[in-house]
């Protein structure tokens, strides 16, 4: 039977999760609101973040890399973006499936440059190894996750609610016409947001890459959780997100403690109970995306 | 006698019955194989079947290789331990789709569009982990093997040959009917529900029933082939069922042009299996070229290789619905 | 779907039809035109280069075609050029009963060799068996097909999870202690590796303080890190294969955890180790061969393979690659032996085959009943930063056992494999 300390430890272990589960979710989900696109890509992005970790790591450091991965990959997400415009307005499933075409590519592309072998990225000196907390030991690094992770959501929040540009974000998911109307550049824009997301992705990516190394399929693990926050969260909501994300990461981890088989089942049907008892997920608006 | 032969199957469809009676002689000659064939019949069920969601209704479903694996399980769990034998299973096969379909199409019938695609592949992803969690039925990775392919009317079905023309049989059943369905009035509803669901429901049809009669039609169709393809293959295997493998039934249909024509799908699921089998024997990276005919398709060709014929065969009787949409929303570029 | 739309679209599938038939008929013709030459010997090779084993996939790969090029030199067999066809299994069972499918259906080809997972061994197997294609499982640690699923035409070069089992239980009993303390993978290899794990600790005396599952996808190990501080075992069996291993000892070095026990993977292969690195790659397994091993023939094969793999991701040969080099050479050996490509009789000529230049202290053997091969083990421990000569210089070898000690007896064997007049005739 779990004791205290376990239990504590999960705990604290669904938040750290949970918080990088809403950091990923949160650039899905800009791309989502602003544009109608799912964004499959979303996954290889944050592994693209990863590897840039390991790439650029002995050269720049850690804390290098994790200024300089979310410039690389938000580029990568504006090139990609020239791509996908293409596909705005027509049906949603033509957006997804550009995306999806292009994780494929990425994800070989990563397999060609770094081979399929996994790596292994070692976390900044000064937070490797445990502190101990009376009759509990937690990894150092780990609250360095969930403090990164609650600075950037801060900082995207800011952006989003307080910036000039944000106010556009938004205003652009609600009415693109009345937008254009204003004379906003939406094309600009539309690849603002596309690369912000994908900055987002790569953040994560190197936030995560210590703590969960890298193979070329951690994409692919990674897409799906931020899948399932939006659906639980509902889209359009930052809050939610949030909310999403920490529900998620904790019943994950208390489903790692008490069932540990089910511990990924068990984000599906907390799905599934959520959309049973709230349609729009948590927070979220009506929108163009249902009847 | 003579119309009502052509209402049931018409000569495209009669063409396309003909190719594939005589496909297993001719494929030697063109660098294929018998078990190719029965694969793309296979398949065309599967892809048939799924246009009716997606071509015919344009509801994006995203998951439906889950439909499509999990037949599979149904058919050889019976087979093993319930009931032997090769119509029960697949029949079981086919029931425990609609099943599970129908259960998830009562979550998602009243959505669309993003959401609906965002669901489905949840959904999907969720049977594809429910089989590796339930292992000790499926097998897990391993497989749930040790199928046997019995015969049929004395013919033994373990040669290529006979499984090739059992398997035509189900694709012509399975052509001829949803021929039918989508010239039945049945069809005509879901095809408004392509061009405008609210106006659809303006007129006062219930569109949340009709999109899940379609739903749960096409996971019988996934049923069928599913079964099939267990049957095929000795075991059923948890691979289809992934989101990457969801995707390709998709691209069958999209490079096909299943938006454009009834057979698309048909033509979707030859062109892709062939160009597997001829990506992967051209390089270790396939998946690069694959990834970047995907994009291809989308950014060039959306409307699929019969719409382009289509397109310049009768440019002024083409009506692509993609591009008036965006007209209508301004998104054009 | 319009009134007039029948006549295009027929128009339209039969001009695509020429088309991809134009398109792919070339390929027909200049089949054709190559059968006439001297009809080489075609060996499908059934690797993983994506998916949870692609690095070993690969290492196995090396091996084979090493085995296969020397032979080539020395004028292929039977005086026939060998050529190999590779397909990736993806680590995926289905993904393989597909490619091996097409390999015997379009390639052709004569002999099949591969597998990492046991997952794609057992079903490529029963394909095999079906076809009576002769399939040699160089590195899958399955227990099932030298077991329930044992085939005719099928030979498993790799120790499996029994042997590994029964080989460290007395070494790790002896030297690290009784309180185990156990962790499985949560899928079907895991759980028999556990399961040959708790067979043998009845027999050595060992005491099982717990076990926790490791769900596959788990990425956060703190529950079993905890428990196993709480528990306070002496070792740690841990029967946890790819990324989750890799994952799992990231974070049991972050956490300190691999100093509250010793370690013991029984299931190590190099190239994971070589990802880790040795610091992570921290405790001891049970394996079936190194390069640095002092033993007759190594260091030659060390040479050739460096020469022929210098670009390789691991350039030097490992248990992986070793065995895909001695299961092919081994087979090519078996059909000169033969003097025939024919199944049956390449079959006779390797049930109870003794392989001595297997670079180790004791030949190996092919047992007829069960057609695994008996090889001997080592048990071997990570070593130091400090103590590596080069890069790939990880493993040191702690003790060994001889090969009648570690593979099953055949009392135990639960293997009914197929006579020879079940078993479809396949080449000659």
């Amino acid at each position: 039977m779990p004791d205290l300390a376990e239990l504590v430890t999960q705990l604290l272990n669904g938040v750290v999760l949970g918080l990088l589960y809403a950091l990923i979710a949160l650039g899905f989900m800009l791309i989502l609101g602003t544009m109608e696109i799912i964004n499959f890509s979303h996954g290889v992005l944050f592994a693209l973040g990863g590897y840039s970790a390991l790439a650029l790591g002995p050269h720049v450091g850690w804390w290098g890399a994790l200024l300089l991965a979310p410039v690389i990959v938000g580029g990568v997400g504006l090139l990609l973006e020239l791509g996908v415009r293409r596909t705005y307005g027509r049906d949603p499933l033509f957006g997804l499936l550009f995306t999806f075409g292009a994780a494929l590519a990425l994800e070989e592309i990563i397999r060609i440059v770094w081979g399929p072998r996994g790596y292994t990225v070692s976390a900044p000196a000064f937070v490797a190894g445990p502190f101990h907390l009376g009759f509990l030991f937690y990894s150092r690094y780990r609250v360095l996750v969930a403090v990164l992770a609650v600075l950037l959501l801060g900082l995207v929040w800011a952006f989003l609610e307080r910036s000039p540009y944000g106010a556009m974000i938004k205003a652009g998911a609600h009415d693109h016409e009345m937008v254009r109307a204003l004379g906003i550049n939406l094309t600009r824009l539309r690849s603002l947001v596309f690369a912000l997301g994908a900055a987002m992705a790569g953040v994560a990516g190197v936030i995560a890459a210590p703590m969960w190394s890298l193979k070329p399929t951690v994409g692919a693990e990674a897409v799906m959780p931020a899948f399932i926050v939006v659906v639980i969260g509902g889209i359009g909501s930052f809050s939610g997100a949030v909310i999403a994300g920490l529900l998620l990461g904790l019943t994950s981890g208390l489903s790692n403690l008490l069932v540990p088989r089910g511990s990924i089942l068990v984000m599906y049907l907390l799905m599934t109970a959520v959309l049973l008892w709230r349609p729009r997920g948590l927070r979220g608006q009506k929108s163009m995306l249902e009847l | 006698m003579h119309a009502a032969l052509e209402d049931w199957t018409p000569r495209p469809m009669l063409a396309m019955f003909g190719v594939f009676l005589v496909l297993p002689a001719i494929l030697p000659w063109i660098g294929g194989y018998t078990y190719l064939g029965t694969e793309v019949m296979i398949w065309a069920i599967f892809a048939l079947g799924y246009n009716l969601l997606l071509g015919y209704t344009g509801l994006p479903a995203f998951g439906h290789g889950a439909f499509f694996g999990m037949a599979g399980y149904f058919f050889a769990a019976s087979q093993k331990w319930l009931t032997g034998g090769l119509w029960l299973p697949l029949l079981i096969g086919i029931l425990g789709t609609v099943a599970c379909g129908g259960l998830v199409a009562l979550l998602v019938a009243r959505k669309r569009g993003i959401y609906f695609a965002l669901l489905t592949i949840a959904f999907g992803v969720m049977f594809w982990f429910l089989v590796f969690v339930l292992d000790s039925w499926t097998g897990g990775e391993d497989g749930l093997t040790g199928l046997q392919r019995l015969s049929v009317g004395g013919i033994d079905l373990r040669g290529n040959l006979p499984l090739y023309y059992f398997v035509y049989a189900f694709f012509v059943a399975a052509s001829v009917l949803l021929w039918r369905i989508v010239h039945s009035p049945f069809g005509q509803v879901i095809g408004a529900i392509k061009q405008s669901e609210t106006r659809a429901r303006a007129v006062g049809y219930d569109t949340p029933r009709y999109k899940w009669v379609a739903f749960t039609l096409s996971c019988a169709f996934a049923g069928l082939a599913g079964g099939l393809y267990a049957l095929a293959r000795f075991g059923a295997f948890p691979e289809p069922m992934s989101l990457q493998q969801s995707g390709n039934v998709v691209l069958m249909c999209l490079i096909g042009g299943g938006f454009a024509s009834f057979y698309g799908p048909v033509l979707g699921v030859a062109v892709f299996l062939v160009l597997r089998d001829f990506f992967s024997t051209l390089t270790d990276h396939w998946m690069l070229l694959y990834g970047f005919l995907f994009m291809a398709i989308i950014l060039f060709m959306p409307e699929g290789i019969l719409g382009v014929v289509k397109r310049l065969r009768q440019p002024a009787a083409f009506h692509d619905t993609g591009e008036a949409e965006a007209a209508r929303t301004g998104e054009a570029r | 779907m319009d009134e007039n739309g029948y006549r295009v679209t027929r128009r339209a599938l039969l001009k695509t039809a020429v088309g991809i038939g134009a398109g792919v008929g070339f390929i027909g013709p200049w089949r054709w035109a190559r059968a006439q030459a001297k009809k080489p010997i075609v060996i499908g090779l059934t690797c993983d280069a994506t998916g949870t084993f692609a690095d070993s996939g690969q290492a196995d790969r090396r091996g084979m075609i090493l085995a296969i090029e020397e032979f080539n030199a020395k004028g292929g067999v039977l005086g026939r050029p060998i050529e190999h066809k590779w397909e990736d299994t993806e680590t995926d069972a289905s993904v393989a009963v597909r490619k091996a499918q097409r390999l015997i259906e379009r390639d052709k080809i004569d002999f099949m060799i591969g597998a990492l997972s046991s997952g794609v061994a057992a079903p490529l197997s029963e394909l095999a068996q079906r076809h009576g294609l002769i399939y040699f499982n160089s590195n899958s640690s399955a227990d099932t097909v030298t077991n329930e699923k044992c085939q005719r035409v099928n030979f498993v070069w790799d120790a499996n999870n029994w042997m590994f089992a029964n080989a460290l239980g007395p070494l790790v009993v002896k030297n690290l202690g009784t309180k185990w303390f156990i962790l499985t993978h949560d899928y079907v290899w895991g759980k028999n590796a556990t399961g040959a794990t708790r067979e043998n600790m009845k027999k050595v005396g060992a005491e099982e303080l717990g076990e926790l599952m490791v769900p596959q996808g788990t990425r956060d190990f703190s529950a079993q890190l905890l428990r196993i501080r709480s528990a306070k075992p002496q070792v740690v069996i841990a029967n946890v294969a790819g990324i989750e291993q890799t994952a799992l000892r990231e974070q049991a070095y972050e956490f300190g955890s691999d100093k509250d026990a010793a370690w013991v993977f029984p299931q190590q292969d190099f190239p994971d180790m070589v990802t880790l690195g040795a610091k992570k790659a921290f405790g001891y397994f049970c394996t079936t061969w190194h390069y640095t091993l002092n033993e007759p023939g190594v260091k030659e094969f060390t040479e050739r393979f460096k020469k022929r793999w210098a670009s390789a991701p691991i350039p030097v040969p490992d248990n992986v690659s070793s065995n895909g080099y001695i299961a092919t050479r081994e087979l090519l050996r078996a059909i000169e032996c033969a003097g025939t490509t024919r199944n049956h009789d390449v079959i006779k000529a390797l049930e109870g085959h003794v392989i001595k230049d297997n670079f180790r202290k004791y030949p190996s053997t092919v047992r007829p009943w069960d057609h695994l091969v008996g090889q001997m083990l080592y048990l071997a421990k990570t070593k130091k930063e400090g103590e590596m000569k080069e890069k790939w210089d990880m493993i040191q070898m702690i003790a060994d056992v001889a090969p009648d000690v570690a593979a099953p007896p055949q009392s135990i064997s639960k293997c009914k494999m197929q006579s020879m007049a079940d078993t479809p005739v396949y080449g000659g």
